[in-house]
């Protein structure tokens, strides 16, 4: 997994992706904070939006290989393409939550949140940003284009958000991973059904384990 | 002028960009039938934004730039017939696009497309466009958007602002 | 004056650039006298290349990039009848002096001139010069039909070339498939097909036969030397000695972004047994390990 963590090192864009991690969410709870009021949910929800970050990171890292047959290279290395999935999931997860535990923290004290209470909903911030870069992880891996995953996502995750708009029309949407993820960390979501936040996660888990099952299989039949 | 013409079979010939619209048509049909009274050309928008990425990005993958330089060593030039190429491309998509949606403005939708071009011109890599283009305006977006009002002048002045960037750029690198 | 601001405006050099008024030729130093070439070429490309023929000159560049030095005063040029190689090691600078001179790159100083304009003066280069670069220079989804297609728009040339030069390299039966589809033989005779589809009198040539096959590597040399003999100019540049000694007549030498040697094959053979044997002598490509 060493080899996966310097290889994600050694790329620049994956830094500016981290960056962009670390930054966005506060960055926006300053700006936010001349706007809206605080409640229950300052500064989680900013945390949301930055998710952008580690969305990047996945997409990045499941398109690196596939950019200048680097693919063949890696396979040579390390023939077990299970294995070198793992590691490359490893990889993007400890990058993730490292991130994310930073991000929060950072965060939450410029929003002035940073309570006793709030050690929980930062585990939840942590979880679902590692399931986020999971989810565009697996997606890239398999549309071999990081272009289509990752303007769904960004989309998706910023106030134009299909998943909140197919709520309307169906209360299952509330199941659908983003939705269902963010159960474990915010506490006044307008969506239908009520998810625990451990629930919540599970759900996101579940949908993330499946995707990674397919694109996994898929990743070992094709070629190279 | 011929640049022009070979700019316009360009973007026709890219499978990418004809699966962007209709992925966007399609879309927007959707949202337009499921979500009364939501307006969807918010969440379309992004359609135009990534066929702009594309278009531009595309010149900078096999190293197709060289190829076009080889032909069109005039640069301001080769810019220019490129704006041109992509207004007229994307201006049925837009078209058709307004008229699914019920509601928002074609020249608005080939404006973005012209500055998500610029952008990605600028960045010559699809995916950092899509991530500067989308981060900007839909993280960023709504903070920046509150303070001006919705005419036209502003999303025109920005796609000059990025196509005279991308020019620049263009104009002093090497191929 | 006209001229000359019209060259700097549009061509890439920036001091000492020879306006060339038109339909005359600025008189390059190894110039050997205006070597004519009859036939339809001419009216495509205009009374300057019939005059000076396709004529490569290429003199005093110097390029820097940030603090390295990559090329030093380097000069040289090619005729046309002729196969000229630019052989030198990898880094020598090769790829860099074809890319200035196809206006690609810049030059601090320098001019480099084709029929005596720089390549950006040219209104339809295409019919001038062919160039077939390192990379395939297509784009991967769309077919090698559509992208010859613009290729020849971009110059106002006929669709019908378009399957001319199809036929010429052999890829008829692959045009309609992805370029992405194509093995690294196929990829560069696509690029090959766009350098000759406007016919051009000058063919410059970057490491042509690089992946391709032992029947690829012949084809690719009896058709320059077959172009050279019907009057072309044809610069390529390697660092393949044995084939390259089969294929030219004029070699000219670069090591660490100077000219070293410039001559006939003859001449810069000299004494020495082969090719191989006088460039490992000239160049420091016998002293260092592979680059």
């Amino acid at each position: 997994m060493r080899t996966e963590l310097l290889k994600l090192a050694g790329l620049p864009s994956a830094w500016v992706a981290a960056a962009l991690g670390l930054l966005i969410p506060p960055l926006l709870v300053t700006l936010n904070a001349r706007a809206a009021p605080a409640g229950t949910d300052t500064g989680f929800l900013e945390l949301t939006v930055g998710v952008l970050g580690p969305l990047v990171l996945g997409t990045i890292a499941a398109g690196s290989e596939y950019r200048g047959g680097q693919i063949r290279t890696s396979l040579v290395c390390v023939p077990s393409r299970a294995r070198l999935l793992a590691a490359k999931t490893g990889a993007v997860t400890l990058t993730v939550a490292v991130t994310a535990a930073l991000s929060a923290v950072l965060t939450l004290d410029v929003a002035g949140a940073l309570t006793g209470g709030a050690g929980p909903r930062i585990a939840g911030v942590v979880v679902y940003w590692v399931l986020a870069a999971l989810l565009a992880y697996g997606i890239t891996l398999l549309t071999r284009s990081g272009v289509l995953p990752l303007t769904v996502l960004i989309v998706n995750t910023t106030a134009v958000s299909f998943s909140y708009l197919l709520t309307k029309v169906t209360p299952l949407a509330a199941y659908l991973p983003d939705l269902a993820g963010a159960r474990m960390y915010l506490h006044d979501m307008d969506t239908p059904g009520d998810l625990a936040p451990v629930t919540g996660g599970l759900v996101m888990a579940a949908w993330v384990a499946a995707l990674l099952g397919v694109a996994g299989y898929v990743f070992h039949r094709r070629d190279a | 002028m011929s640049t022009a013409r070979a700019e316009l079979l360009k973007l026709v010939t890219l499978p990418a960009l004809a699966l962007t619209a209709g992925l966007t048509w399609g879309l927007t049909a959707l949202l337009a039938l499921v979500a009364d009274g939501a307006d969807p050309i918010p969440y379309v928008r992004a359609g135009f934004l990534v066929l702009g990425v594309l278009a531009a990005s595309s010149e900078y993958e096999g190293g197709q730039l060289r190829t076009t330089l080889l032909g069109t060593p005039r640069r301001a030039r080769l810019q220019l017939a490129k704006a041109l190429a992509l207004a007229l491309v994307t201006t049925p998509v837009a078209v058709v696009t307004v008229l699914l949606a019920g509601a928002g403005g074609a020249a608005y939708l080939v404006l973005i497309t012209l500055l998500a071009a610029g952008v990605a011109t600028v960045l010559r890599h699809a995916l950092a466009g899509v991530v500067v283009v989308l981060g900007y305006y839909y993280v960023l977006g709504p903070f920046v958007r509150d303070r001006f009002d919705d005419g036209l002048w502003l999303p025109a002045a920005w796609a000059l602002a990025a196509w005279c960037a991308a020019t620049a750029a263009v104009l002093r690198r090497d191929a | 004056m006209t001229g000359q601001t019209r060259d700097r405006r549009a061509g890439r050099c920036r001091t000492s650039c020879t306006p060339a008024p038109y339909g005359r030729a600025a008189r390059p130093a190894s110039d050997q006298g205006p070597i004519s070439r009859s036939g339809p070429r001419s009216d495509v490309a205009g009374p300057g290349l019939a005059l000076t023929g396709g004529v490569i000159t290429i003199e005093h560049i110097s390029k820097r990039r940030g603090r390295t030095t990559i090329l030093s005063d380097v000069g040289f040029g090619a005729r046309p009848g002729r196969v000229t190689g630019f052989l030198g090691p990898n880094g020598a600078g090769k790829s860099s002096t074809l890319r200035i001179l196809l206006g690609l790159d810049r030059a601090q100083q320098g001019t480099a001139l084709i029929a005596g304009r720089p390549f950006a003066a040219w209104r339809r280069p295409l019919t001038v010069v062919g160039a077939l670069l390192d990379e395939g220079g297509a784009h991967r989804s769309r077919t090698g039909r559509a992208h010859l297609r613009w290729v020849a728009a971009s110059n106002g040339l006929a669709r019908s070339r378009v399957d001319e030069v199809l036929d010429l390299v052999g890829l008829a039966d692959a045009a309609g498939k992805r370029v992405g589809s194509y093995s690294l033989g196929m990829g560069r005779r696509l690029g090959l097909a766009a350098a000759l589809l406007g016919d051009p009198a000058v063919l410059v040539l970057d490491e042509p036969v690089n992946g391709l096959d032992a029947g690829g590597i012949r084809w690719m040399r009896e058709f320059l030397r077959r172009r050279a003999a019907e009057g072309a100019t044809v610069l390529l540049s390697s660092h393949l000695m044995g084939e390259l000694a089969e294929t030219v007549d004029d070699v000219v030498v670069i090591d660490r972004g100077r000219i070293i040697a410039d001559g006939t094959l003859r001449e810069v053979t000299g004494a020495h047994p082969s090719l191989e044997d006088a460039y490992f002598a000239l160049t420091s490509a016998g002293t260092r390990g592979p680059r």
